[in-house]
């Protein structure tokens, strides 16, 4: 139970669907998420994974098993302002999450909910906003932005709360592919800048290529947890119906055909610098 | 459908936009009492001429004010047309047994002026003021409501996201008319069942969708340190300053010499 870290022991979730029956969202997990990873989490539909994430910020509480954020337990209840302040979170639907019609003030609603006094939440908001490269639309109205601008307002509001991890449940699926580029570099930089943990949660594997470490929940389960090559390589990977990225299926049919390929290219970006160098 | 929604909150740094919450609540509020009690067309003309001023200051276009009273035209004409034959008084004409009096048609004209003045008071109050300040204003003005254990907070806290959430929810009816017409739905048929049928298409799947909205919303305020409480840092950022008290001043004063003493 080490500070800096993010740790599920043994937890189970069921949720009570009808009168007896029980659907098992998540089954027995044990995870450790340490300060400063870049984490991808993908799994299929109904995997568990948006569960997974509401339990670590308290949103919901473990059937079984423990959840805990810098050493706190997230039953404990009044503690849960404090693990909330270090846990943000960025949901799926961006307009679902805005706050306020102004962008300034939608940032503001975090900190000013931890109390905080006027000048110290204007230096929260330009530094979230200056973040996520959002500081000169600051007084727009968020309906009026793209969604991948919107999911940028959601991120700066995570921030302006200065947390220490931030968990993003899915929050590419409504972009489109230049707002989703955009996201997923703003949180590497993120990640390398000023070292935010990031867990990122996704179906699409090309989102999370560039994870420290990749988790693969099927049925409520890990399935497999590797860097995004070994598991975009393990047989099992196949066999439970995953599709690795085009360039990493691009590679290994490549390699069948006898091109010796490095056979560690996971991005577009990698085989590019790969085929000038031939 | 990117534009501009009925009472949305319109950017701007105008000497009205500046003004406190509290100050526009409060002018907003006398405006509306003084013409339920006193429509004489003196008090009509004052409370027209404050919204005009009020207009010019906030630099809102006009066009786009007077565009959407144009949605209110049939209730404008249905009130006339009440008013002016079901007053007793001197007849002006009779159409077969229905008479026209002249005391209802005046009767008729005034009300329609209360009516837009009504409605064009609280959109300019919410076009000038976030959904975020404006809870603030109200939470800070009925404060002492709380003793009498009336939960001002979640009451402001639910006016505000209700107007936050109004241009998302008319996109997505947009969407779902769109979408059910496309499949054939017959929103113009002349049968009223059929269209009251079509419009269930439509509607159903808006409140389901909107459910949803509420428990995203409030997983998201949740997630960022929301606790249902009254929040004093908020409402301390509030001030009320020269300007205010000007306003507030100039209005009560004009009122009160209007409304009571002529």
């Amino acid at each position: 139970m080490a500070a800096g870290s993010i740790e599920l022991i043994n937890v189970t979730k069921e949720y009570a669907t009808g009168r007896s029956h029980k659907k098992c969202a998540l089954d027995n997990i044990t995870l450790t998420i340490n300060q400063g990873e870049f984490v991808g989490l993908v799994g299929m539909n109904g995997s568990g994974k948006s569960t997974l994430a509401r339990l670590i910020n308290g949103l919901i509480l473990p059937t079984a098993g423990k959840v805990f954020v810098n050493g706190i337990d997230t039953a404990d209840r009044k503690s849960i302002i404090e693990i909330r302040r270090h846990v943000g979170m960025v949901f799926q639907n961006p307009d679902n999450q805005i706050v306020s019609p102004i962008v300034e003030e939608d940032v503001a609603f975090g900190p000013e909910n931890l109390g905080c006094y006027a000048d110290e939440v204007k230096e929260r908001i330009d530094w979230a906003l200056q973040a996520t490269g959002m500081d000169e639309l600051r007084h727009h109205a968020p309906y009026l932005l793209s969604g991948g601008q919107k999911q940028k307002v959601a991120i700066a509001a995570a921030l302006s709360m200065r947390p220490d991890y931030l968990i993003l449940d899915e929050p590419t699926s409504m972009l489109d592919p230049g707002g989703k580029y955009d996201l997923i570099e703003n949180l590497k930089m993120l990640n390398e800048k000023y070292g935010i943990t990031v867990m990122l949660i996704s179906h699409h594997m090309e989102d999370v290529v560039h994870a420290d470490r990749l988790i693969v929940l099927d049925q409520g389960q890990i399935y497999l947890e590797g860097t995004p090559r070994e598991v975009f390589s393990s047989e099992n990977f196949f066999s439970a119906g995953f599709k690795p990225p085009g360039i990493v299926q691009l590679v290994s049919n490549l390699r069948k055909r006898g091109h010796m390929i490095d056979e560690n290219i996971i991005t577009v970006q990698q085989m590019v610098e790969y085929i000038c160098r031939l | 459908m990117k534009g501009l929604k009925l009472g949305q909150f319109v950017r701007g740094n105008s000497i009205i936009h500046q003004l406190d919450p509290r100050t526009k609540i409060i002018v907003c509020l006398v405006v509306i009492f003084s013409i339920l009690i006193n429509y004489k067309w003196y008090v009509i003309l004052l409370n027209m001429s404050l919204i005009a001023a009020v207009i010019i200051l906030s630099r809102i276009e006009p066009a786009k004010i007077l565009r959407s009273l144009r949605k209110l035209r049939y209730l404008f004409l249905l009130t006339f047309i009440f008013q002016s034959i079901l007053t007793s008084g001197e007849p002006l004409f009779h159409v077969g047994s229905v008479y026209v009096t002249r005391e209802g048609v005046s009767l008729g004209v005034s009300t329609i002026f209360r009516l837009m003045i009504l409605y064009l008071c609280s959109t300019l109050l919410t076009m000038t003021t976030s959904p975020l300040k404006l809870a603030s204003g109200i939470e800070s003005l009925f404060a002492p409501l709380r003793r009498l254990r009336i939960p001002v907070h979640q009451f402001s806290m639910l006016i505000s996201a209700a107007l936050r959430f109004i241009p998302t929810i008319i996109e997505e009816a947009q969407i779902l008319t769109r979408a059910q017409r496309s499949r054939g739905a017959q929103f113009n048929s002349p049968s009223v069942i059929v269209r009251i049928k079509s419009m269930a298409a439509v509607l159903i799947p808006l409140l389901a969708a909107s459910l949803q909205r509420a428990d995203d919303l409030a997983a998201a305020m949740e997630s960022r340190c929301y606790t249902g409480g009254s929040n004093q840092i908020r409402i301390s950022k509030l001030r009320f300053g020269k300007k205010d008290k000007l306003a507030l001043g100039l209005v009560s004063l004009v009122f009160l010499v209007f409304v009571f003493c002529i």
